[in-house]
């Protein structure tokens, strides 16, 4: 069992690098095609200037080998160099932005999770009543509405209207608070709803008419056999939403003027920072992938049924 | 979902009836269903009342959507501006009713370079050889591991220009959910007893493909594909939204959204009513998508 989910491990493990090798050639390429270089956008540079800058970034190699050059530095985890933020390289503006990233997913996914899953279950427990209506509509209207639209709301509501928090900026705890809301609503409702269906698909099954034939407590079943049946499936949404929000997030960022990478994405394209640009995709591919490796192999460990293949 | 009434009136299988025949009877069960079905109801009249939004959005408009009236920048509503006008004082109606062409022009030509793509490789995978499946599921994996508004942005970011280059730009980052499901659609159909008397009949491969396979395979990429029209609603609204999606003189709600944003503090008007246009809109998708799966995929039916 153990070795079966090791190989596994190592399996997928080893498949991720062909992976993200193909997303970098792809985005190394596709940067590259785009007419005009990064030096377009800023005054008129004199031509000697540009052959100057493009000589310093190594921009006048051959394709092939700027391509060689980039594979090499990425597998040693060397994102390059970012053209607008000249004294800084990639990784180093990643780890700066790494930080307000991480908390306000960080709260996102704990409001989601924390707020999805009981609303899930009590909506499940009172299946076909004026509660479960109530909250699966609600879930049904809040899964069309797309975080920036929320959080653009939320803002006309505590922040213009009722002047309770900032609209926007970093760095007390009371910037957090809504940008992580509208980041958390729609994974919210999706665990719900996840959670919901879930529930009562275990509360149908054979064993769990076993357990409350033979006798055993409501309180008992309901915990050890339904709750965690139930979440089986809840976990891998649970895994994806937490790449998704790690890496999902710079229209919120930008919406709440948040410090975080996806701000900084967001720069990066409008300064055609290709630089930038290329390392943050990388970045957020890597994320991806370990987050879902990591999921499959819960997902593979609290279900004994599914096997390594 | 609880509450909506399980009809019989589904789609049987449509092996042997001819086209038209076929046509009727889905569309006669269509009826029975949708009369039963608050929740399609509901999100067709949504989808309905956009469509004729954006379709006499030049007739019923009353200005010009680029008009400015330097008398009434961030009017609030009047008789003159039913919903006001923006900073630069264009009616905020005429510019939202306009605003539905461009969002639904989006929603339906997205989904054509979808299909363009999707249903070609999804066929060629599923019909293929075992090595042309892996190699072309390998390089769908690959797109797919893309985070979608990231692909998005990215290809956007390359294309620049026009509009059709937004339809390209999410199109070429929504494919690979089409492409995965005709594919397995693919390989679960062409093991069917119809598709074995159609080869012994001497059917060209091709003519399976085309006539037999694909009418089969099609309610859940229909239905796949009406859920993917509020996705790419909502990444033409972000895409605006960020400044990098339909160029300013064409209206869109998103770039509506952000003019009326910078703003806030001013008007609220101004930002309130794109996003409630956008939120409308991709909830009247949602709802659609929801009713025409449980119609068309019983199997799905939610609890």
């Amino acid at each position: 069992m153990a070795t079966a989910m090791l190989k596994y491990a190592a399996h997928r493990l080893f498949w991720m690098f062909p992976v993200l090798f193909g997303i970098g050639t792809i985005t190394f390429f596709l940067m590259h095609a785009v007419p005009g270089g990064p030096w377009d956008e800023t005054k008129n540079l004199p031509p000697p200037v540009v052959a100057n800058l493009n000589h310093r970034y190594d921009l006048d190699d051959p394709l092939l080998i700027q391509y060689g050059k980039f594979i090499g530095n990425a597998a040693r985890g060397d994102l390059g160099i970012s053209y607008t933020f000249q004294d800084r390289d990639v990784s180093q503006v990643i780890r700066q932005g790494l930080p307000a990233t991480t908390i306000l997913a960080g709260l996102a996914f704990l409001i989601s999770v924390g707020a999805g899953i009981p609303l899930g279950m009590i909506a499940a427990a009172r299946q076909n009543t004026a509660v479960d209506f109530v909250s699966i509509a609600l879930a049904t209207v809040f899964a069309s509405v797309p975080g920036f639209i929320l959080g653009i709301l939320l803002i006309m509501i505590f922040s213009v209207a009722w002047d309770l928090l900032p609209s926007g900026g970093w760095g007390s705890p009371s910037h957090v608070v809504l940008p992580a809301l509208a980041l958390s609503l729609l994974p919210m409702t999706f665990i719900a709803r996840v959670t919901r269906a879930s529930v009562l698909e275990v509360l149908g099954e054979d064993y769990v008419r076993t357990a409350e034939a033979k006798g055993m407590p409501p309180l008992v079943v309901h915990y050890r056999h339904v709750l965690r049946n139930a979440l089986v499936p809840v976990i891998t949404i649970i895994g994806a939403e937490a790449g998704a929000l790690l890496t999902g997030s710079f229209i919120i960022e930008t919406v709440f003027s948040v410090p975080g990478i996806g701000r900084l994405f967001v720069q990066g394209i409008m300064q055609r920072d290709y630089g930038l640009i290329t390392g943050l995709v990388i970045f957020y591919a890597t994320v991806i992938t370990v987050v879902n490796l990591i999921t499959d192999l819960l997902y593979a460990a609290v279900d004994p049924r599914i096997r390594y293949s | 979902m609880s509450g909506l009434p399980q009809s019989d009136g589904l789609p049987g299988p449509r092996e042997t009836s001819s086209p038209l025949s076929n046509l009727l009877s889905v569309a006669s069960s269509w009826l029975t269903w949708f009369r039963g079905s608050k929740l399609a109801v509901v999100g067709g009249i949504l989808v309905l009342l956009l469509v004729v939004a954006g379709v006499s959005a030049p007739l019923v408009s009353p200005y010009a959507p680029e008009r400015q009236d330097y008398e009434s920048v961030l009017a609030s509503p009047s008789v003159n501006h039913p919903l006001g006008a923006d900073r630069l004082g264009r009616d905020t109606l005429s510019r939202l009713l306009h605003g539905a062409r461009t969002s639904l022009a989006v929603g339906v030509f997205v989904q054509v370079v979808v299909l363009a793509i999707g249903l070609p490789v999804g066929l060629a995978a599923g019909f293929g050889s075992p090595r042309i499946d892996n190699l072309i599921m390998r390089v769908v994996d690959m797109v797919y591991a893309f985070p979608d508004l990231l692909l998005i942005i990215l290809l956007r970011s390359i294309f620049g220009g026009s509009l059709f280059t937004v339809f390209l730009a999410i199109g070429l980052a929504s494919w690979p959910t089409i492409a995965r499901l005709i594919r397995s659609q693919a390989l679960s159909i062409k093991e069917r007893e119809f598709i074995l008397a159609a080869k012994s009949l001497g059917c060209h491969p091709l003519r399976i493909m085309l006539a037999h396979l694909l009418p089969n395979a099609m309610s859940p990429v229909i239905v796949a594909v009406v859920f993917l029209i509020p996705r790419a609603i909502f990444a033409e609204a972000a895409l605006s939204y960020i400044g990098i999606g339909v160029s300013p003189p064409t209206p869109s709600w998103g770039t509506m959204a952000q003019d009326g944003y910078g703003v806030i503090f001013l008007s609220y008007e101004q930002v309130l009513f794109p996003v409630l246009a956008i939120s409308m809109a991709m909830l009247a998708f949602t709802l659609f998508g929801e009713g025409l799966r449980d119609l068309l995929d019983p199997r799905n039916r939610r609890r």
